[in-house]
C-alpha cells in the first residue's frame, strides 16, 4: 500500500494553491481581489499560484470588466475538483495513520 | 514534510476549513429570494379571496403565479450576479432559476396532458401548486448555497407547503374558529379562502428576515 504523502499532488499540495482550489471550489466563480484578500497574498504571488494551476488545467481564468474596471474571475475545472478531493483524503489518510486508527 | 507530516497535514486541513467557512459565509445571499417569495406569496391571498368571493373561473390564478415565479427567478439570478459582483465571491442560481419557471408552468402543462396524467389532480385543482414551485426551487437554491440554515428554512417552508396544495387548510381554520366559539353562520368562509398561503409566506418572511443582510 502507497504512503498517503505519496499521493500528495504537488501542483495542489501548497498552501496558497490549495486554498485558491479551496475558495474556487466553493463557489461558480470568484474574483482576482477577493482571493488576495481571503489567502493574503500580493498580486504577483497570486498571479504565480495561479498561472501554475491554470496550466496543470485546474482552474481557467475569465477575464471581464465591471464598468471600466477589469476583473479577473477564477473558475476551477472538474480537473481541479478531482485533484482537491484526491489531496484532501490523502491529507485525512495522513493523520489517520499517524494516530494509529 | 520532513518532521511532523500528521501535524503539518492537520493544520492544512484546519486552514482549509477555515476558508472554506469564510468563503461560504461570503457568497451567501439568500435573503432575497426569501423576503421577494414570501412576500409574493402573502401577496396571493387575497386573491383566492376574490376567487371565492366573485365565482372567477379556476386557471388564472395559476398565471399569476408562474408571472410571480418568473420575476422571482429572473430577480434571483439578477441579485446573485449583483452580490457576486459586490462580494468577489458568486453562487449560481442557474438550476433555482430553471426550477422556479418550468415548475411554475406544470399547472398550465397538466390542463394539456390531463387524459394521461389525470392522477395528478390533487397537486393542481386547489390552484396553489405555485407553493410547491417555490420549494422545489429552494431547495436547488439551499444545495447551491450549502448552507444548514437555508436547509431548514425550506424545510420548514416545505412541510408548511405540502398541505396547502395537496389538502383545504381552509377547514382547519373553519376548525379553530368554531373552537374560538364562531358559529357556522358567522364563519367569514370568505377570507379564510386566502388562509392556506399565510403560514409557508409567513415562513418565508421570518427567514428572510432573520438572515444576515449581505451587499
Amino acid at each position: 500500500m502507497t504512503h498517503p504523502t505519496g499521493q500528495l499532488n504537488d501542483t495542489v499540495h501548497q498552501r496558497h494553491r490549495l486554498g485558491i482550489l479551496t475558495i474556487a471550489s466553493e463557489a461558480s466563480r470568484v474574483e482576482f481581489t477577493y482571493l488576495c484578500e481571503a489567502l493574503e497574498l500580493t498580486r504577483g504571488n497570486l498571479n504565480r499560484h495561479l498561472a501554475v494551476l491554470a496550466e496543470a488545467g485546474l482552474v481557467t481564468l475569465e477575464k471581464g470588466y465591471d464598468g471600466t474596471r477589469p476583473k479577473t474571475w477564477i473558475v476551477i475545472t472538474k480537473p481541479g475538483r478531482t485533484a482537491l478531493a484526491a489531496e484532501m483524503d490523502a491529507l485525512e489518510q495522513l493523520i489517520r495513520r499517524h494516530r494509529g486508527d | 514534510m520532513p518532521n511532523d507530516p500528521a501535524g503539518e497535514a492537520s493544520q492544512l486541513l484546519g486552514d482549509v476549513h477555515a476558508l472554506r467557512n469564510r468563503a461560504r459565509a461570503d457568497r451567501h445571499a439568500f435573503r432575497f429570494p426569501l423576503l421577494y417569495f414570501g412576500t409574493f406569496t402573502l401577496a396571493t391571498a387575497p386573491l383566492y379571496v376574490l376567487n371565492y368571493a366573485l365565482f372567477l373561473p379556476g386557471g388564472w390564478i395559476d398565471l399569476v403565479w408562474l408571472a410571480g415565479l418568473i420575476i422571482g427567478a429572473v430577480l434571483t439570478i439578477w441579485w446573485y450576479r449583483r452580490h457576486g459582483d459586490r462580494s468577489g465571491i458568486q453562487t449560481s442560481a442557474r438550476k433555482s432559476f430553471l426550477v422556479w419557471t418550468g415548475a411554475g408552468a406544470a399547472p398550465l402543462v397538466w390542463i394539456l396532458v390531463v387524459p394521461v396524467f389525470f392522477f395528478l389532480w390533487p397537486f393542481f385543482v386547489r390552484g396553489t401548486f405555485g407553493l410547491l414551485a417555490i420549494a422545489l426551487g429552494l431547495i436547488a437554491l439551499a444545495r447551491a448555497e450549502r448552507s444548514r440554515r437555508l436547509w431548514i428554512i425550506t424545510g420548514l417552508y416545505t412541510a408548511a407547503a405540502i398541505p396547502a396544495v395537496v389538502y383545504n387548510m381552509e377547514n382547519q381554520y373553519y376548525r379553530l374558529f368554531h373552537l374560538f366559539g364562531v358559529s357556522a353562520e358567522d364563519m367569514p368562509y370568505s377570507l379564510i379562502q386566502g388562509s392556506p398561503v399565510l403560514l409557508p409566506a409567513l415562513i418565508l418572511l421570518i427567514g428572510g428576515l432573520t438572515t444576515r443582510r449581505t451587499v
